[in-house]
C-alpha cells in the first residue's frame, strides 16, 4: 500500500508533517492502526522513503500538474458567409 | 325530304372514301349500308376504318399532350396519353406513360420529404430521402436542404438533430463533389463539429486566399475545442484520435502538449495492466525538459521493468541506477533532505541493496555501475556544498533529462576555479575528469535511444578517445548489451555513433560484430583480447572475470560449429584462456579437438602431410593423433592394393618421417619403418 496515500501526504512532506498526518489518519480510521504505523515508519525512514517513491508510481501527480498553454480563440468573421463553389 | 340512297350507291361511295383513306367518311357511309347485306369484305373494311380512326385520334391526343407537357401541365398531359394508349394500344406510349408517372411520383415524394423535414417529422423525412437516394441529384438536394436550413437559428438545432440521427445517409464523404464537400463542411462548422469540417475541407483543391483563411480558422477552432474538452472528466473515445489527427494539420505547442498528456494517460492504463514496457514506450524518448513528478514517474516505471519484465536489458538497468542514485543525493528530486552524512550513507546503502535484490542477474554489474555514479555524485556534493547549488548534484545524464546541462557545466567550472582545482586533479589516475567521463558516458547511453541527441560534447568525446577509463565504461555497456542479446540496440548505436567513442582500433573490431554470424567469431575473439587486459586493470576483478568468462562461454556455445572447423580460431581462444590463467572447461575440450581433426583432414586433402603431421604432433588429444594415423593407414592400404612395389616404397619414404615425428611407437610408424630402405635407396640410384 502506498504510504503517501495512507497518510494523504505529498512526497516532500517533512518529519513534522508526517507525524501530524499520522495522528489525523488514526482519527479518521480509514486504515488499520497497523497500516498507518507501517506507513509512518516507512516515511520517517529516509532510506526507505526514496525506495517508496519509485515503487508506488503516481501518474496523477504528473497529470494534475501538467500545464498546457491555452490557445487563443480565433476570430471567425471569414466564416460568416459561405463561399461559392 | 332526304332522298334515301340505294345500297349500291352507298357502298360505292363508301368504297370511294375508303380508297382515298378518308376513313371517317368511309365509316359513316358503311354505317348507312343495310345490315342484312353486309358481307365479310365490308365488315373487314369497317373494322379497318375504326382502327385508323382510333390511330388518328391517338395521334391528335399525343400532340395535345406534348403541348400540355411544355406548359408543365403534367397530370393533364398524362391523362391524354393514357387515353391515346387505350385507343392505339401502342407499347411506346405505354413506356412513356410509365416513365412520366415515375418522375411524377418521385417529385411528389421529394415534395413530401421536404414537407416532412419542414414540419419536424425527421424520421419520415429520412425514410423518404433514403428511398430517393438513387442518384447524385438527390444527394445534392439533401445537402442543399440542410445548407438552407442551417442559415437560421432554429435551423441549426433541426439540422443537428437530423445529422445526429441520420448522418449515415450521406455515405462515404470521399464520393462527394467539391461543392457538396464544401457545403457539408460548412453545415458541420455551423453545428460545432470542426473536426468533420476540417476533414471535408482539407482535401479540396481550391487554393485561393479566402478558402485558406477559412480552413485555418477551422483548425484553430478545432484546437480550441480540443483544449476545452481535455479538461472534462468524460471525453469522447475519439478524443485521442482527434488530437493525433489535428497534429498532422496544425502541429502547435498546445496540441503537442495535449498529445503528450494523452500518452501519459494511456501509459497509466497500460501500467495498471502491468504492461510496463508498453507504458514506457509511450513516454519515450525523454522530453526536452522534465518536471520532478515526471522524473519520479520514469524512475518508477523503470523499477517495475527491471523487477518484473523478462529479458531485462543493460540499458534499462543503467537508467534505473542513474535515476535512483540521483534521487538519493538530490533533495529536489526526492523531496527528502538528509540531516547528517550518516543518514545519506544509510539511504545509499539501502538503495544499493534494493537495486541489487530486484535483479540478481545483473548483481555484479549494478554494484560496479553504482560505484561509478556514486563517485561522481559524492564529488559533486562536496563541491556544491552551498545550499544554492544543491539542485545541481546530478549526474550529467540526469542533468540532461532535467534540462540543466549547461547550468551544471558552468557552475561546475566556477566551483573548480573557486576551489583552485585543476580538472585533472580530481581523479585518482589523473585522467580525464570524472565529470567529463560521465558526460560522455551519458551521451553514449542516450544515443542508444536517439543518436540525434549527440550535439554538445564533440570536443570532449574526441579528447576521450583512447582514454582507458572511458573505453572501459563503453566496453562495460557494450559487453552487457551484447551478452544480454540487446544486440539490435548495440548495432544501431555502433553504426550511427560508435566511431566517436571508440579508438580506431577498437571501433574496427566492434564494427565486425555486424557481419554475418559465421564471420563474427574471429572478431569476437579479438574483442576479448582487448577486453581481458582492460578488465584486469579494473579494481572489481570479480566483475572482470565473470564478464570475460561469460563472453567466452557465449562465444563457444554460439559458434561451436565454427570452432570445430578452424584450428586457428580455436587456438586463439585457447590462448585467451591461458592469458586469464584459467583452465579450459572440460565441456569445451571436444570443440578444440574437433577443430584439429578438421584441419588435418583439410591438410591431407591438399596433400600437405607436413602440415597435418605438425597439427597432430602439437595436439594434446590422442583422438587427433589417431585420426592422423588413420588417414595415413588408408592411403598406404590403397597404394599397396593398387600400386606397384615402387609406389609403396615411395609412399613409405614420404610418410615415415612425419609419422615418426607424431608418434614413433605407433604401429603404422613401425610398419613403415620395416619396409626395406636399402632396396629403396638402390632403386633411386638406379
Amino acid at each position: 500500500m502506498n504510504p503517501y496515500q495512507i497518510l494523504k501526504l505529498d512526497r516532500d512532506a517533512d518529519k513534522k508533517a508526517i507525524i501530524k498526518a499520522t495522528a489525523q489518519a488514526m482519527r479518521a480510521r480509514e486504515f488499520s492502526a497497523r497500516e498507518i504505523a507501517i506507513a509512518q515508519k516507512t516515511l520517517l525512514n529516509q532510506g526507505k522513503r526514496v525506495n517508496n517513491i519509485f515503487k508506488h508510481v503516481d501518474f496523477s501527480a504528473v497529470i494534475d500538474n501538467f500545464s498546457i498553454t491555452p490557445p487563443v480563440k480565433p476570430i471567425t468573421d471569414c466564416l460568416d458567409a459561405p463561399l461559392k463553389f | 325530304m332526304k332522298q334515301q340512297l340505294q345500297p349500291e350507291v352507298i357502298l360505292e361511295q363508301a368504297e370511294k372514301f375508303f380508297n382515298k383513306q378518308n376513313f371517317q367518311l368511309a365509316k359513316k357511309m358503311f354505317e348507312q349500308y343495310p345490315y342484312g347485306l353486309l358481307d365479310s369484305a365490308v365488315t373487314e373494311k369497317i373494322t379497318k376504318c375504326n382502327i385508323e380512326i382510333n390511330r388518328a385520334r391517338a395521334k391528335t391526343l399525343l400532340k395535345k399532350s406534348k403541348k400540355l407537357f411544355k406548359k408543365h401541365k403534367n397530370l393533364a398531359a398524362l391523362e391524354l396519353l393514357k387515353e391515346a394508349y387505350e385507343l392505339s394500344g401502342d407499347d411506346a406510349i405505354k413506356q412513356r406513360i410509365d416513365a412520366i408517372a415515375g418522375r411524377e411520383q418521385a417529385s411528389q415524394e421529394q415534395q413530401n420529404a421536404r414537407q416532412a423535414a419542414t414540419d419536424g417529422n425527421y424520421t419520415l423525412a429520412a425514410e423518404l430521402y433514403k428511398k430517393l437516394f438513387t442518384s447524385e441529384s438527390n444527394l445534392t438536394l439533401f445537402i442543399c436542404l440542410l445548407f438552407n436550413t442551417i442559415q437560421t437559428e432554429s435551423g441549426v438545432r433541426k439540422v443537428k438533430h437530423l445529422l445526429k440521427k441520420h448522418g449515415e445517409l450521406l455515405g462515404d464523404y470521399s464520393l462527394l463533389t467539391e461543392p457538396q464537400a464544401y457545403q457539408l463542411g460548412y453545415i458541420y462548422y455551423k453545428i460545432g463539429k470542426f473536426a468533420t469540417t476540417s476533414k471535408l475541407w482539407q482535401p479540396l483543391a481550391r487554393q485561393d486566399a479566402s478558402f485558406i483563411e477559412q480552413k485555418n480558422v477551422i483548425l484553430a477552432l478545432w484546437e480550441h475545442q480540443l483544449f476545452k474538452n481535455s479538461h472534462s472528466v468524460k471525453k469522447a473515445p475519439a478524443f485521442t484520435d482527434e488530437v493525433n489527427e489535428l497534429l498532422i494539420y496544425k502541429p502547435s505547442k498546445t496540441i503537442m502538449a495535449l498529445q503528450q498528456l494523452e500518452q501519459i494517460k494511456q501509459a497509466e492504463e497500460l501500467f495498471q495492466q502491468q504492461k510496463y514496457r508498453a507504458a514506457l514506450k509511450l513516454l519515450l524518448p525523454f522530453p526536452n525538459k522534465m518536471s520532478k513528478e515526471l522524473f519520479c514517474l520514469y524512475a518508477g516505471i523503470y523499477y517495475h521493468i527491471v523487477k518484473y519484465a523478462d529479458d531485462v536489458t543493460a540499458i534499462e538497468v543503467v537508467t534505473l541506477c542513474e535515476l535512483w542514485q540521483n534521487a538519493i543525493y538530490n533533495p529536489l528530486l526526492s523531496g527528502i533532505r538528509y540531516q547528517t552524512p550518516a543518514e545519506l550513507a544509510d539511504a545509499e546503502l539501502k538503495n544499493r541493496r534494493e537495486l541489487i535484490k530486484i535483479n540478481s542477474q545483473y548483481k555484479t554489474f549494478i554494484e560496479y555501475y553504482l560505484n561509478i555514479i556514486n563517485n561522481s555524485l559524492q564529488h559533486l556534493k562536496q563541491l556544491f556544498s552551498e545550499p544554492q547549488y544543491h539542485e545541481f548534484t546530478l549526474t550529467p545524464f540526469v542533468a540532461m533529462l532535467l534540462g540543466k546541462t549547461q547550468q551544471l557545466a558552468t557552475i561546475y567550472r566556477e566551483q573548480l576555479a573557486a576551489a583552485k582545482l585543476a580538472d585533472t586533479e580530481l581523479l585518482p589516475n589523473n585522467n580525464v575528469p570524472l565529470i567529463y567521463c560521465n558526460e560522455i558516458q551519458q551521451t553514449v547511453y542516450h544515443s542508444f535511444y536517439d543518436p540525434r541527441k549527440l550535439t554538445d560534447n564533440q570536443q570532449l568525446i574526441a579528447a576521450s578517445k583512447g582514454n582507458q577509463l572511458c573505453e572501459q565504461l563503453y566496453l562495460n555497456l557494450a559487453i552487457m548489451a551484447y551478452c544480454t542479446s540487446d544486440s539490435r540496440g548495440f548495432e544501431q548505436f555502433l553504426l550511427k555513433t560508435g566511431k566517436q567513442f571508440y579508438s580506431d582500433e577498437l571501433f574496427e573490431v566492434m564494427l565486425k560484430l555486424l557481419v554475418p554470424d559465421e564471420l563474427k567469431l574471429p572478431y569476437l575473439i579479438a574483442i576479448d583480447k582487448i577486453i581481458a587486459p582492460a578488465m584486469k586493470k579494473s579494481k572489481n576483478s570479480l566483475f572482470c572475470k565473470r564478464c570475460s568468462e561469460y563472453s567466452l562461454q557465449k562465444i563457444m556455445l554460439q559458434y561451436e560449429d565454427n570452432l570445430k572447423k578452424s584450428a586457428v580460431l580455436s587456438n586463439e581462444l585457447k590462448s585467451i584462456f591461458v592469458k586469464l590463467n584459467e583452465d579450459i572447461p572440460k565441456a569445451y575440450m571436444c570443440i578444440f579437438e574437433g577443430a584439429e581433426v578438421e584441419e588435418i583432414a583439410v591438410a591431407f586433402g591438399q596433400r600437405n602431410i607436413q602440415r597435418a603431421s605438425k597439427i597432430a604432433q602439437e595436439s594434446v588429444f590422442d583422438e587427433v593423433k589417431d585420426f592422423f594415423f588413420l588417414q595415413i593407414g588408408d592411403i598406404v592400404r590403397m597404394v599397396v592394393h593398387d600400386g606397384a612395389r615402387e609406389d609403396v616404397l615411395s609412399v613409405a619414404t614420404k610418410f615415415y618421417p612425419h609419422c615418426r615425428r607424431v608418434d614413433p611407437e605407433h604401429e603404422i610408424t613401425l610398419m613403415l619403418e620395416h619396409i626395406p630402405y636399402d632396396a629403396l635407396l638402390k632403386m633411386k640410384v638406379n
